[in-house]
């Protein structure tokens, strides 16, 4: 398997090919956050919310896309006047996916009885009895949401060095604050539409 | 064989000193300055005499390196830096 690919597709594949792939991924993305009574409550958050729908999770996502590309793009433009929006939205569409995967995750019904009986008694959350076999599962899925969180930062990362050329250390500190404020952004956003 | 533009030693850029007809064996001294494309590693070299033979497109050249455009447009924009750079400290 190449990594260096899976690290950063962005280095070999057309512009229009990641375009197509990820407005797909998007959809079917959606479509499977739909399933799963997920939501996309945050730019790099996923909860569980029985009352999504497929119209909710797509509004939800595509949100987060257009957020973060406006913001990285008007970044990319006052880093490196050539940068491109496209190759910006791509970094952003490409993002979303292990987003997707997240979501998938917590179509396990065990996490979802667990959510529940969180949500029906919070304070009780200290006192819950579990087995160990869904005390392992719980850390596995955790082990694997915290890798898919990081890769879609890297893949983001990739995609917006490699749409700006960007070098300097300063300029990775600004994309970090970017997303922390289209964070934000997105919070206050997202109950208003 | 390579023609090294780089000290070995301490990573300086050469000069030429010595250039020698290949018929009359006639030999010129002196202390001459590289041409600025030979100051160039090797793939950068190539990179730019692709660039020429693809009439100039990045767009084609990506598609004939099997990379991305913005890839190959960032590898332009570096090495148009770096001879920069070097007119400047000519």
């Amino acid at each position: 398997m190449n990594w260096q690919l899976l690290l950063n597709p962005f280095d070999k594949f057309s512009e229009k090919n990641i375009f197509i792939f990820g407005i797909i991924a998007s959809i079917i993305g959606s479509y499977i956050t739909f399933l799963s009574g997920a939501t996309f409550d945050g730019l790099i958050e996923v909860h569980l919310n029985p009352q999504t729908t497929f119209f909710i999770a797509l509004k939800e996502n595509s949100l987060h896309i257009v957020l973060i590309t406006v913001l990285l793009f008007l970044l990319g433009k006052i880093i490196n006047k050539r940068t491109r929006f496209i190759d910006v939205l791509n970094a952003a569409l490409l993002f979303r996916v292990p987003f997707y995967f997240m979501s998938l995750l917590l179509i396990f019904p065990f996490l979802q009885s667990l959510d529940n009986e969180i949500k029906k008694n919070p304070e009780a959350i200290g006192k819950l009895s579990l087995n160990p076999f869904d005390l392992a599962m719980i850390l596995l899925i955790t082990c694997v949401l915290i890798s898919l969180l990081v890769y879609s930062i890297v893949l983001l990362y990739k995609g917006f060095k490699t749409a700006t050329n960007v070098k300097k250390p300063l300029h990775y500190v600004f994309f970090g604050v970017i997303i922390l404020f289209a964070e934000i952004l997105s919070r206050i956003i997202l109950p208003l539409i | 064989m390579k023609l090294p533009v780089i000290c070995p030693s301490c990573e300086n850029s050469l000069r030429v000193s010595q250039m020698k007809c290949d018929r009359c064996e006639t030999e010129v001294n002196g202390n001459y300055d590289l041409p600025l494309y030979l100051k160039l590693s090797r793939e950068e070299q190539d990179f730019i005499l692709e660039f020429f033979l693809s009439s100039g497109s990045i767009k084609e050249m990506a598609k004939q390196a099997g990379n991305s455009y913005p890839t190959m447009r960032n590898k332009m924009d570096d090495l148009i830096e770096k001879i920069n750079e070097l007119k400047k400290s000519k």
